[in-house]
């Protein structure tokens, strides 16, 4: 498929009622999921099988709101992903990271950067809590809502 | 270095020069410095510094910050549109270029995402961070660095690939200039941004990519890959199009960065 036949695809999705598009054809998918009102996220533009590079594209720098804070049955909290981009649990390669497993987190601490296109977004805990779960490994991209972590509130 | 805000402030409209401009003759980094002031400070302050100790690159890499370079960070207002942030830093970039036109100096090239090359030298880079305070407004920092004054790779332990931009004499007020030029520029180009005039800023920036279209480029993804191929073009949302060469598969990217440009020749008139 040609950049100009992917532009057209989005520009399709962009105008239609869709959340989430996702068209496969021998030897390649698009996926494109509409995360908000002005934004329309390439998710991937990929050959079946897989690449050896993950290539996920999303274009919204969607921003937190209540509801990226889930409370789910066992108790625990789940903190998703505001935005699309990259996971990363420290501030560079050689820094600690914010946080890990076990340790206890205050509302407003942050918990990890997530960068798309050398934006910079630190992700603060909506809520205090232990960190009982990181779920992305670092460096890996991820989609606007998917859980990052999942912390039990104090 | 002498404290420039008058120069620049008497540079801009009288619109612009309506914002809070602080000058630091040396701090660690103007990122930093806006950061600490982001909560109390008024929308559109800008702080720059003489100097910088630790200048903030991607990822924490160190961005050479000699004296005689332009080191400025810019509180934004908060933002009307947010899924546009990341656009900022086209229309930051797209303001330096502008302005070191306007001074003089050379047509710089945009390197996607976020750098300034003169020929193949970095010769400025483009920073931005979006704060979102839980209960409050979300607001982006944009900083820039470019390097008016001496050429950061002859430093001791300097950047390999940087260069410095030639600016016409006087050298002392280069940074002046520039800076005024491009604040009055970036508020131009943000008005654009959120006025529904995206396609005309990515169609400026398509004009002075790096490289060409169709030419070889090289990308480095964050998971540490390398993925080499045709830049084909930027999508909509400024995402980078690649035809990776291995697979022949289409790519779009709004990971990694540009390592390497391949062959390809940068855009227009570059050298003084």
């Amino acid at each position: 498929m040609e950049p100009r036949e992917i532009k057209d695809l989005l520009r399709f999705v962009r105008n239609a009622g869709f959340h989430e598009f996702e068209l496969r054809m021998e030897g390649f998918r698009l996926r494109v999921i509409k995360d908000q009102p002005l934004g329309v996220a390439v998710a991937a533009a990929a050959p079946v099988p897989p690449p050896p590079v993950a290539a996920p594209a999303a274009p919204s720098a969607a921003i937190a709101d209540p509801t990226d804070v889930a409370a789910i049955d066992d108790g625990l909290v789940e903190q998703k992903a505001p935005m699309v981009g990259t996971f990363y649990r420290a501030s560079s390669p050689e820094a600690e990271p914010y946080v890990k497993v076990g340790d206890s987190v205050t509302q407003g601490q942050t918990l990890c950067i997530i960068e798309a296109m050398k934006l910079m977004n630190e992700i603060e805990a909506e809520t205090s809590g232990t960190v009982v779960e990181i779920v992305p490994e670092n460096a890996q991209p991820v989609e606007y809502g998917e859980v990052l972590f999942r912390i039990r509130p104090s | 270095m002498d404290n420039p805000s008058r120069a620049i402030l008497e540079r801009l409209s009288i619109r612009a020069s309506a914002r809070p401009l602080i000058w630091l003759p040396r701090t660690t980094s103007t990122m930093d410095e806006a950061r600490a002031r982001a909560a109390t400070a008024a929308p559109g302050t800008v702080v720059m510094a003489g100097e910088q100790t630790r200048g903030r690159g991607r990822r924490g890499r160190c961005f050479a910050s000699p004296p005689g370079g332009l080191y400025l960070s810019m509180i934004l207002e908060p933002l009307p549109e947010r899924q546009l942030s990341w656009q900022i830093g086209f229309a930051l970039a797209l303001a330096a270029r502008q302005a070191v036109a306007v001074a003089g100096g050379p047509l710089l090239a945009f390197k996607w995402p976020n750098d300034l090359l003169v020929g193949s030298a970095k010769v400025g880079g483009v920073l931005l961070e979006l704060l979102t305070p839980a209960g409050g407004p979300a607001r982006v920092i944009a900083g820039i660095g470019l390097n008016l004054g001496p050429d950061p790779s002859l430093l001791e332990d300097g950047p390999k690939g940087a260069g410095s931009i030639a600016l016409p004499p006087p050298p002392e007020g280069a940074v002046a200039v520039v800076a005024a030029e491009m604040l009055e520029a970036f508020d131009r180009q943000i008005e654009l941004l959120f006025t529904g005039h995206w396609p005309n800023l990515l169609q400026r920036v398509r004009e002075c990519i790096v490289p060409r279209k169709g030419r070889p480029v090289t990308i480095r993804t964050p998971q540490g890959e390398t993925l080499h191929g045709d830049f084909l073009d930027l999508a909509d949302d400024g995402s980078l199009i690649l035809r990776e060469a291995r697979h022949g598969q289409v790519l779009v990217l709004h990971h990694g960065e540009v390592t390497s440009l391949g062959d390809s020749e940068p855009h227009g008139k570059v050298g003084s």
